[in-house]
């Protein structure tokens, strides 16, 4: 049976490649640690795929099909899509994926209560780019990319990505496979971008947060409302992929790799490890 | 009966409010032209079906009105850049609300 070997959790923002001089040196410098930490994990690992759940900026998805979860169901995938309109800071790279993985959890799904949506073709944006990038930068393992509506409401519940998250474990270890996979979650914690509220990071909420993941009550987690996301930020709504992971790993303790509100990335940054 | 054919096509018409507001500032922010574009909105505009109080938005920008029209957060800010507008007066610039303007640094100073 194929085994989730690892778990990974990041933020994805943008500016730990090109908006360096914007954050707190020693911050910066911690985040910068914690992505070499959790690269170092990944290589050990050595899954023979990844999948990465992260958020759209709304560039590949949009209000006139609007999926709630997506998987890329491709050989291949490119990005990030931001360098059509500025420097990213890093190579505009395509990435092999597992076309056959990825077909198996969208037929399992189908079957089984998850109705994914599925796109063949798939310029990816910066929150999947970016932590690919710091977590592996040679492109060793094949990835498969995943989307969860954090942007366009209505979203997928919190409980709803949690239980998705449980399916993915369930599913993964029915497989007849033996195949070692390793779960990204990419987003997050606290920020607001394009609202009012842009520079505002809630640390209680993501101490608190990170205090559930961490322990592993998964429980708590999928019992946040989106009152307490919003009021945390108009773009927390990302931590719906954490919790994600948290369902996949549901009821294991997690390392915390790094936390600081990085005032300079107007984003509570965060990292951990779960197996 | 079949009115004329129009050329060029426009957009066409749209089932919400949100959906065109978001979609003139989608396809703008995307446009290989969209800087040259965004000197000069009104032709882009005309495509779309839009209310006069969303074009009137879209063609200022009126930030409070937009977000209260229902832009997406994220294209807002797409949309804020295209205008060349500096990243620390968003919040300032984007909100009519004088308890909200400046909210992150409020949140900050009350701790």
């Amino acid at each position: 049976m194929a085994e989730l070997c690892l778990g990974l959790a990041t933020s994805h923002q943008s500016f730990i490649i090109d908006g360096l001089h914007l954050g707190d040196p020693e911050q910066v410098a911690q985040f910068q640690n914690g992505y070499q930490r959790l690269a170092q994990e990944l290589d050990e690992a050595k899954p023979d795929v990844v999948l990465i759940v992260s958020a759209d900026h709304v560039n590949k998805f949009f209000l006139d099909n609007m999926p709630a979860f997506c998987i890329g169901m491709l050989d291949q995938f490119s990005g990030p899509f931001e360098a059509h309109s500025r420097d990213p800071g890093f190579p505009y790279r395509t990435l092999r994926s597992d076309y056959e993985s990825a077909r198996y959890l969208v037929e399992r799904g189908l079957d089984d209560g998850v109705d994914w949506a599925v796109t063949e073709n798939w310029e990816v944006d910066h929150g999947f780019m970016v932590p690919l990038y710091k977590i592996d930068p040679d492109a060793k393992f094949p990835v498969i990319p995943i989307f969860v509506n954090c942007a366009a409401p209505p979203l997928p519940s919190v409980r709803r990505c949690y239980n998705v998250g449980r399916w993915l474990a369930t599913t993964i270890a029915a497989w007849p496979s033996s195949k070692r996979v390793a779960l990204i979650a990419a987003g997050g914690l606290s920020h607001s971008v394009g609202s009012p509220e842009m520079g505002f990071i809630d640390v209680d909420f993501d101490e608190r947060f990170l205090d559930a993941f961490c322990a592993g009550r998964g429980e708590e987690l999928a019992s946040l409302t989106d009152e307490e996301i919003d009021a945390s930020g108009s773009s927390s709504a990302e931590v719906r992929t954490w919790i994600m992971l948290s369902g996949a790993f549901e009821g294991k303790t997690a390392e915390r790799v790094f936390y600081a509100p990085i005032e300079g990335f107007l984003t509570g940054c965060g990292q951990c490890v779960i197996r | 009966m079949v009115g004329p054919m129009t050329r060029p096509i426009p957009v066409p018409a749209s089932g919400t409010r949100r959906y065109r507001v978001n979609r003139a500032i989608y396809d703008l922010t995307r446009s290989p032209d969209r800087r040259e574009l965004a000197a000069d909105k009104a032709p882009f505009l005309s495509r779309y079906q839009l209310a006069p109080e969303e074009r009137e938005a879209l063609e200022a920008p009126d930030w409070p009105k937009l977000l209260k029209l229902g832009a997406l957060p994220n294209l807002i800010f797409k949309y804020y850049l295209l205008h060349g507008l500096a990243l620390d007066d968003f919040a300032e610039t984007t909100t009519a609300d004088p308890e909200r303007k400046n909210i992150a640094r409020k949140k900050k100073a009350d701790g």
